[in-house]
Order: C-alpha cells, then sequence, then structure tokens
C-alpha cells in the first residue's frame, strides 16, 4: 500500500481515487467484487451509509457455514455493565489459548496481534476535501486465518478458508 | 482491528475512532468470514505465511463497546452507542523469522494447536465515506505471532 499522505484526491463517494494495496484499478475493483463476494456484503458504491453489524449473509453463497469454538468469554463479566450479557466465542490471543473461532476444524492457523500506527485523513462529506489529517495515531489488530477442512452445519466435511479480524 | 485516539491502546475503547469487523453471524461465528483460498499462504517447513485481501466491505463499529452489541442505539447503563458505517478494508500482512515449535493440547476445549512462534508485519488501510486510515512505516510491537497446524472438536 503506498502512502496517501498528501495525495488524496476523493471521487466517487468520496473514496481516494488512484491505488491501493499496489493494484490498479482495474485490479482493485475485480478483487473487490471476488472479495465481496465471498464476505457476501454490498458493492462499494454503498461504502459510507450506516448499516447493520452483523454478518448474517458473509456465509450465503458459499460452503455450508461452520459453527463456532464453544468456549469464549461473556462480554460483561469481561468488560464491565456497559456491555451485553452475551456469551462471544473468542479466545483472546496468546500462547496456550485456541486461535481457531471455528469448531470441527482441522488445518493451517496463523495468528497475529500487532500494535501499531498510521495516519488518518478526514473528509468533508460535502466537497471531499481534506480537512483534518492526524499522524502515528495507534491501532490494534487480531488477525487470523484458518484454511483446511471443518464441518459445517451441516454436519459434513468441507475445505474453507476464513479470517478472523 | 483498531484505530485509537493519540496515547490510548487497546481496551481504551472510550478513546476509540475506528473498530472494522464482519460482525457476528447468525451462528455466532465471531468476527469471521470467508476468504479466497488464494488470500492466504502458509508454507510449514519455513515458518512463514502471508495474507492479503484488497477492499473486503467491512463494517466500521467505532469501538469495542458497540462492536460487541452488534451496533444499537443504548449501551447497557443506557449511554449511546455511536453509529455504525460501511467501510473497506485492505491489508498485508506476514509471518516470519520462526522460532521455537510449540505444542499446546487442550482436552477441557478440545483442540490441539502445533505451531512456531514467529515475527509478523501487517500494513493495512480502511476507508469509508469521510476518514480514511493508513498504516504508517513506523515500528510495530508484535505481542503475539505463530503459525501452524491446529485440530479441535471432531478432529482432536
Amino acid at each position: 500500500m503506498k502512502s496517501f499522505a498528501g495525495k488524496i484526491q476523493p471521487d466517487e463517494g468520496n473514496r481516494p481515487a488512484g491505488k491501493s494495496a499496489g493494484l490498479s484499478r482495474r485490479q482493485l475493483l475485480t478483487t473487490m467484487g471476488s472479495a465481496a463476494a465471498y464476505v457476501g456484503l454490498q458493492p462499494l458504491a454503498h461504502a459510507g451509509q450506516s448499516v447493520p453489524a452483523t454478518s448474517s449473509g458473509a456465509f450465503s453463497g458459499s460452503n455450508p457455514a461452520p459453527t463456532p469454538i464453544p468456549g469464549g468469554f461473556n462480554a460483561q463479566q469481561a468488560f464491565g455493565p456497559r456491555f451485553p450479557n452475551k456469551f462471544f466465542h473468542l479466545f483472546l490471543p496468546g500462547p496456550g489459548t485456541e486461535p481457531s473461532t471455528i469448531f470441527n476444524f482441522q488445518g493451517k492457523m496463523a495468528i497475529l496481534n500487532i500494535h501499531g500506527t498510521g495516519i488518518r485523513a478526514e473528509f468533508d462529506s460535502d466537497t471531499g476535501v481534506m480537512v483534518n489529517q492526524t499522524f502515528s495515531l495507534p491501532f490494534a489488530t487480531d488477525v487470523r486465518f484458518m484454511q483446511g477442512t471443518y464441518v459445517g452445519v451441516d454436519g459434513l466435511q468441507h475445505q474453507g478458508t476464513f479470517a478472523f479480524f | 482491528m483498531d484505530v485509537f485516539e493519540a496515547g490510548h491502546q487497546f481496551g481504551d475503547y472510550d478513546f476509540q475512532l475506528n473498530d472494522h469487523n464482519p460482525g457476528v453471524s447468525n451462528g455466532g461465528i465471531f468476527w469471521t468470514v470467508p476468504i479466497p483460498q488464494d488470500a492466504v499462504s502458509l508454507d510449514l517447513s519455513q515458518g512463514t505465511a502471508a495474507f492479503s485481501l484488497s477492499d473486503i466491505l467491512m463494517p466500521d463499529l467505532h469501538d469495542l463497546l458497540t462492536a460487541l452489541w452488534g451496533g444499537g442505539a443504548l449501551d447497557g447503563e443506557g449511554l449511546p452507542l455511536h453509529p455504525v458505517f460501511s467501510s473497506t478494508v485492505s491489508l498485508q500482512a506476514q509471518w516470519f523469522d520462526p522460532m521455537s515449535i510449540q505444542q499446546t493440547s487442550d482436552p477441557v476445549n478440545m483442540f490441539a494447536y502445533t505451531n512456531a512462534r514467529t515475527n509478523a508485519s501487517i500494513q493495512w488501510q480502511s476507508i469509508r465515506r469521510g476518514v480514511m486510515f493508513q498504516s504508517d512505516n513506523g515500528p510495530q510491537q508484535v505481542l503475539f505471532a505463530a503459525v501452524g497446524m491446529e485440530s479441535n472438536g471432531v478432529f482432536f
């Protein structure tokens, strides 16, 4: 990915023009369409709209969905009363904890937990003109991928590749 | 994938600016979605891996509190949650410099994981209407990174 500092020229939907992740616009759109089909979400043209926060459609059009690992955490117990009293099927990254989020799985697994910094730019939603730019803002990522055999909700074995963000 | 105000870090959700994740599926799969097979590669003999995706659509739920509520109006104390926005995320991640092999077998949670702890790095970018974030070339702190083979459930 190329640095965008001082180079942003918004176009449709205030989306910055030009390349991303070293891809041409054509390549980017092709890749984008492919990825969007896999995650079952909406076209980029809708970026910016307020949306429901669910991935319920993510498994449509692909193999049957996997099932979640049985373990995890209760958000209210873990973080306090402002959080939902709900159980989530995830373990935080670290030695000895389960990295996979899907159950009845066998295959390759990679996990990273990285903190770093980045640049955040804000644009006027009407004109697309950059109105603020902040450097060295902290970020935190927990990214994982799983690739192999899993038992889907249909009870059958399938091959699949999944990512946790 | 979280961004914070200056001077804050993971856990400081009151000072969070962006929280990109794909949400929880109806079946309870947490922030996990299927991706193209060729988006990832992993070489167990070399202890390396790579993961690359461009412009996947992933909501920006602003902060962990809003994210775990899955969006909505109010939190558990009746305070307002932040709105959720459509956004796209691109990322390139690499795992390299493998270290010692570790084996974990957990009969309670029914999983086994044989892995090599590694070094790792990530470059990522998010775009939503009016806001763009991109990781810079500054130093990154790897809190945990590993590549390996896992089996759980019926395969344990």
